[in-house]
């Protein structure tokens, strides 16, 4: 196992790349027979959880345990009061029951965590063998090797980082938030909440008062990342929310693709996920954040799922900076993220893409901001929504042009595509000019896969699980070309695993 | 709560109550009871979040009720006492009608029926509110109680319903065409800033025609508003062309809320023009009660000053093979804004179902505003729907070339900003109507199109 | 009628015309040719007064008169007309009733009456007429939805019903096939007139054999490199205008040399 796993590390650059087959055989029509979530399962190991509930005793055992300056440990309770004072949003369009916060536990770690494993060598084989089973991580990594870094989290701690030196050499740093915060607490004290200010909203004050561990990035000034930046998030344990914290600090002219992907094991209650993400742009700084979200979405009948309540915030600090959100979202039971941008800097752009599909009983709320403080400022938003089952998808999005912002742009195209009766597509998009210099144009259409392109394809003899795969492939495009190849891959082949038995 | 929502309660509460059947009475004490319990509109209220509530507040308006019965029955041709003298055709405060000779003229003055005249057609019956409740009881109450008074969000309709007694009715007996009717509204400002409430029913036959025409213009300046409830039933393939001139002084505020049910095949078309008002807001919202029926919502604003225009509408496709179009155009200049929400729900099985959403608009001056939402919410999958939002500027090149054949800058706006508008009033059928309703544009162009 | 001299040009900070020196007389027609870039339609726009030319040096006369100080209305109703390389499409403004507007505007200027829509329909007519253009041009919007022949044909028509003093044909050719130019050219030439003069801008030497030039320009790198009568347009189009570059120009003749 072990020696397979440095095969696995080595650099590979010169391999061709290779789709497995299991996951990416678009033309295989076994693929849309119902078959359960293929990424469910649970790791046995023991884990070091805290009993349910949350008090401020948990938030300073949480803050003890990671060791962690007192400021840190004031931050969060001073955010744990005010998300005390908060109420959960008015879910206007999702069907959610209400969340008891008092039976979450806050904190879970493998129990090996003491010695902590200091390369991927070290870590525990079941591990290793969990990420197998997952079908993309490590054979994908492995022809990944030499492009991407991997920083795992499992759970709530992370567990490793590799190609740590070669990051270095380029003054790139890229570790775990909880290492950050030991090893760069300037830094991460500088930024830590500049850009999701820890009184946002209800789940961003209930993340930075219980956030656990997530990663933290840091490119200087004129740098240009040498590889494309991955982490693999994943949720164990039972009844165990996840709070993961991102910051990505790009300085003034550098460079960084960051890309998440997300699978968990199936389980029967629903879990939640409460992640930030920050980012900053300074001068000329360029950043592209890629997701791929598939966590486990419940079973056809809605039992179970995560309930994945993200704040996704990019911040373009600096002149002529740029923030891409570019995600795949087909898991979860019920999705609530807005990936948006604050166009700070003169002449900054923001972009989001997105292809959002909901089968079963899945819910979507999903959109983007794009507020525009800076002059010649532009951004673009392409919005994809796929319903299918008893799939709900919305588009909401806010594009802003405030009263300094001259010669603001902005272009929105959200598109949704209906896949049987009991779904539904929903578009709110929010227009708010007060400069009249602006441009802004917004789209949208709403349509279902025509029976005249599935006869048309049926007539060719191309089956109507591949007909709908291609037509759906090809209304996401616009989306999929803006993923780093590999990850275009393995949104295809979870698009069309996701749409199995939508049709018929 | 607001302080005007509880000045506006306690006034109810001393006010003598009105008289009317025992239902009625209990519901506008409910009416008064929610809006004294949860005040205006507020920011955090969805659909009022644009809305600045702050220039209502600002004119502290007195709650203007009229629980008298002097005017409660009123004949054709009749008018009252209080009002115009008998005199009202020629009162000053009526400027020139947007139509000259329409078959049924009625007018409404500081909120309340003042007169009504026009053609005897069988089946057409035009009454104010109390002869209505006489003579329609059952019908103008299934209407009355459905309309939700509860919330903040609601407060204008409570305001409305806790002060009803002033109203008109209009009933088309099925497959009657009732031509045209001219609805003539306006504010003295006698009173000082007062809060005028009034209601109107719609109530058309199977198979019925009319074509409304609703014309708000005072000359009043001190701060009054009008807050009008409106309740239009269509009856299978019936036809109602609505269109509303708006022209009010800067000073006035206008609410009007008006909830339309369509039966199978009705057609409903409304127009809207805003040319004016300081603070203005058309709800509209159409539910379609059968299949095939149609309904298109037209409208632009051309606004300058410290303006403010608000059209909330909404479209329940609650019924299969319906379609509905929202088609609006804003011109802002001065420190105005405009605000557009369009909606359209299709219900689950509500297939063959067509929504089409458009909103331009133009920002012409630095301290305008525009805000605009579309709405699209679709349970069905044999739909087409699609909308689209634009927000610009007047085409520089477009100048450029006028200017090159020796129009001079101004002109060349002007002229883009009536072509722009034309996309709206090119819609209406009647030509001559559009012809008119352009030139008030025209007129109402402000400053925005003159040499800078 | 018009004299340039000395005219410094820049755009966006970028310096466009260097030095151009030109001058045209009423009843004639210039060609001004030159390659792609060299600054022809900058020329043409400078003349019209579209906003983002910055004139740094150098002065314009137009019947004697500093023309950079008047707006591009004030120029228009002064007789300067441009028929552009792309006309503009007005959605929504009647071609009629523009050009009427546009019409009247410049009457008023000149304080002659203002044509009423009868009137102005019996000119519209004739001009036509003599144009051979199908009216049903005059129902659609300002260039909107036309073919670029339509378009080109209307800025022609617009030219005939303004009747200007002096007439700048931005790269007319420009996107027509040889029947259209044709028509062009033939309207152009109906409108060439002793109190008229016309500067005809072109890459190409085409549209010279149909309009035939009094005198030919050629401009390069933002100044007038050669001047000569229709024959330079013959040889540019033989040799090319490389042939310039690599310093063809020393090769002309004296009498042709600026």
């Amino acid at each position: 196992m072990h020696g397979e796993l440095k095969e696995v590390y080595k650099p590979m650059s010169s391999e061709p790349t290779q789709v497995d087959s299991t996951s990416a055989n678009p033309s295989s029509v076994d693929h849309f027979v119902q078959q359960q979530y293929r990424y469910g399962f649970v790791t046995d190991i023991e884990s070091e959880t805290v009993p349910p509930g949350l008090d401020e005793d948990v938030i300073r055992w949480i803050s003890a345990r990671k060791e962690e300056p007192q400021w840190l440990l004031d931050w969060r309770l001073e955010a744990y009061h005010h998300w005390l004072k908060m109420s959960p949003p008015d879910w206007a369009h999702l069907k959610i029951k209400p969340i008891d916060f008092q039976a979450i536990s806050y904190f879970s770690a493998p129990k090996s965590d003491k010695d902590r494993p200091k390369s991927l060598d070290e870590v525990d084989p079941k591990l290793l063998e969990t990420y197998e089973k997952l079908g993309v991580p490590l054979h994908e990594r492995a022809r990944l090797a030499g492009v991407v870094a991997v920083d795992v989290v499992f759970d709530s701690v992370s567990l490793g980082t590799t190609f740590r030196e070669e990051l270095k050499k380029a003054g790139v740093i890229f570790c775990s938030f909880s290492e950050a915060v030991h090893d760069y607490p300037d830094l991460v004290k500088q930024y830590l909440g500049t850009v999701v200010p820890s009184r946002d909203n209800f789940f961003a004050a209930l993340n930075s008062a219980v956030f656990s561990d997530g990663s933290f990035v840091f490119i200087p000034k004129g740098v240009r990342c040498p590889m494309e930046l991955s982490t693999y998030f994943r949720i164990n344990a039972a009844d165990t929310g996840q709070f993961e914290r991102t910051l990505i600090i790009a300085e003034e002219r550098s460079h960084v693709s960051y890309l998440e992907g997300c699978t968990a094991p199936m389980r029967d209650q629903n879990q939640l996920h409460a992640a930030v993400v920050e980012l900053v742009a300074m001068d000329d700084a360029n950043i592209k954040y890629s997701t791929v979200q598939n966590w486990y979405p419940g079973d056809e009948n809605g039992v179970g799922g995560i309930y994945n309540f993200v704040t996704k915030r990019g911040d373009c600090r600096g002149d002529r900076s740029r923030i891409s959100w570019t995600q795949v979202e087909t898991g979860s039971a019920i999705t609530w993220k807005y990936p948006s941008c604050i166009l700070r800097g003169d002449s900054s752009v923001g972009e989001f893409y997105s292809v959002a599909l909901t089968n079963n009983y899945q819910q979507a709320d999903t959109g983007t901001k794009m507020i525009h403080i800076g002059r010649n400022t532009r951004s673009k938003i392409i919005a994809k929504g796929i319903s299918a089952g008893h799939g709900q998808n919305a588009y909401r999005g806010l594009v802003r042009i405030t009263k300094n912002a001259e010669n603001a742009r902005n272009y929105t195209q959200c598109d949704s595509m209906l896949i049987g009766k009991n779904c539904g597509a929903h578009t709110f998009p929010y227009i708010e000019v007060s400069n009249p210099s602006a441009k802004v144009e917004h789209e949208a259409t709403t349509s279902r896969i025509g029976e005249d392109q599935l006869f048309y394809c049926l007539q060719r003899g191309i089956s109507e699980e591949d007909a709908v795969s291609m037509i759906v492939d090809g209304f996401c495009k616009q989306v999929f070309r803006e993923l780093p190849m590999e990850f275009a891959v393995e949104a295809k082949a979870l698009l069309e695993v996701s749409l199995e038995g939508a049709v018929g | 709560m607001s302080a005007l929502a509880q000045q506006w309660g306690e006034s109810l509460r001393s006010a003598t109550p009105a008289q009317g059947p025992r239902w009625l009475d209990e519901l506008r004490l409910r009416a008064s009871d929610q809006l004294t319990a949860h005040g205006l509109p507020q920011r955090k209220d969805e659909d009022w979040k644009y809305t600045p509530m702050r220039v209502l507040e600002k004119l502290n308006p007195a709650i203007a009720y009229h629980p008298g019965s002097e005017n409660h029955f009123l004949e054709k041709g009749q008018t009252t006492e209080r009002g115009l003298n008998g005199k009202w055709f020629s009162d000053p405060i009526f400027p020139a009608a947007l139509l000259d000779k329409p078959d049924y003229e009625i007018r409404v003055y500081d909120g309340v029926l003042v007169g009504h005249e026009g053609s005897d057609r069988p089946g057409v019956t035009v009454l104010s509110l109390t002869e209505g409740l006489q003579r329609y009881e059952s019908l103008l109450r299934k209407h009355i109680e459905s309309v939700d008074i509860s919330g903040s969000a609601q407060a204008f309709t409570a305001l409305n319903t806790a002060t009803l007694n002033q109203g008109l009715v209009i009933h088309i007996d099925q497959q009657v065409d009732a031509g045209t009717m001219l609805l003539r509204w306006a504010l003295s400002g006698k009173a000082g800033p007062s809060i005028h409430n009034f209601r109107v029913f719609l109530l058309l036959g199977e198979g019925t025609r009319l074509q409304l025409i609703e014309q708000f213009e005072s000359a009043d300046h001190s701060g009054s508003a009008l807050n009008v409830v409106v309740h239009v039933e269509l009856g299978s393939n019936a036809v109602l062309d609505h269109l509303r001139l708006q022209n009010e002084s800067e000073n006035t505020v206008l609410m009007s809320s008006t909830r339309i049910d369509q039966a199978q095949g009705s057609r409903y078309l409304y127009a809207g023009f805003d040319l004016g008002g300081g603070l203005v807001r058309h709800e509209l919202k159409t539910v379609f009660g059968g299949s095939g029926a149609h309904a298109t919502f037209l409208g632009a604003f051309v606004l300058d000053n410290a303006r403010h225009v608000d059209n909330h509408i909404s479209v329940d496709h609650a019924s299969p093979g319906c379609s509905s179009e929202q088609f609006f155009r804003g011109v802002l200049g001065g420190r105005s804004r405009g605000v557009f929400n369009g909606k359209a729900l299709i219900r689950p099985g509500a297939d063959e179902s067509s929504v089409r959403q458009s909103s331009a608009n133009l920002l012409l001056s630095p301290l305008a505003q525009i805000d605009t939402k579309p709405e699209l919410e679709i349970y069905a999958d044999e739909v087409e729907a699609r909308h689209g939002a634009t927000v610009g500027q007047l085409d520089e090149a477009a100048i450029f070339y006028m200017r090159s054949r020796g129009l001079g800058e101004a002109e060349a706006k002007r002229l883009l900003v009536a072509a722009f508008c034309r996309a709206v009033t090119d819609r209406l059928e009647n030509q001559a109507l559009a012809g008119r309703i352009s030139q008030l544009i025209d007129q109402a162009m402000p400053s925005f199109t003159q040499e800078n | 009628m018009l004299e340039i001299k000395n005219l410094h040009v820049t755009v966006g900070g970028k310096a466009i015309l260097k030095g151009l020196d030109f001058s045209i007389e009423a009843g004639q027609v210039h060609a001004i040719m030159g390659p792609n870039g060299s600054g022809k339609s900058t020329l043409g726009n400078v003349i019209a007064g579209r906003e983002g030319y910055e004139v740094t040096q150098g002065e314009v006369l137009y019947k004697g008169k500093n023309l950079l100080e008047l707006a591009p209305e004030v120029r228009a109703c002064e007789g300067i007309f441009m028929a552009f390389q792309y006309p503009v499409e007005i959605p929504g403004v009647n071609n009629t009733y523009f050009l009427r507007a546009a019409l009247n505007a410049q009457r008023k200027y000149r304080g002659e009456p203002e044509l009423d829509s009868m009137e102005f329909l019996k000119l519209v007519r004739e001009k036509l007429k003599i144009l051979h253009i199908n009216d049903d041009l005059l129902h659609r919007a300002v260039n909107e939805g036309f073919s670029g022949g339509e378009k080109k044909r209307n800025e022609i028509f617009q030219m005939a019903v303004l009747e200007p003093v002096l007439a700048i044909l931005d790269e007319t050719d420009s996107g027509l096939d040889i029947d259209a130019l044709r028509l062009v050219a033939e309207g152009v030439n109906r409108l060439r007139s002793d109190d008229r003069a016309m500067i005809v801008i072109t890459h190409y030497q085409r549209l010279l054999d149909h309009i035939v030039p009094d005198k030919v320009h050629v401009l390069a790198d933002g100044k007038i490199v050669a001047r000569g009568g229709a024959e330079l347009a013959l040889k540019l189009e033989e040799q090319g205008y490389t042939w310039l570059e690599q310093g063809g120009i020393q090769s002309l003749g004296a009498e042709l040399r600026a």
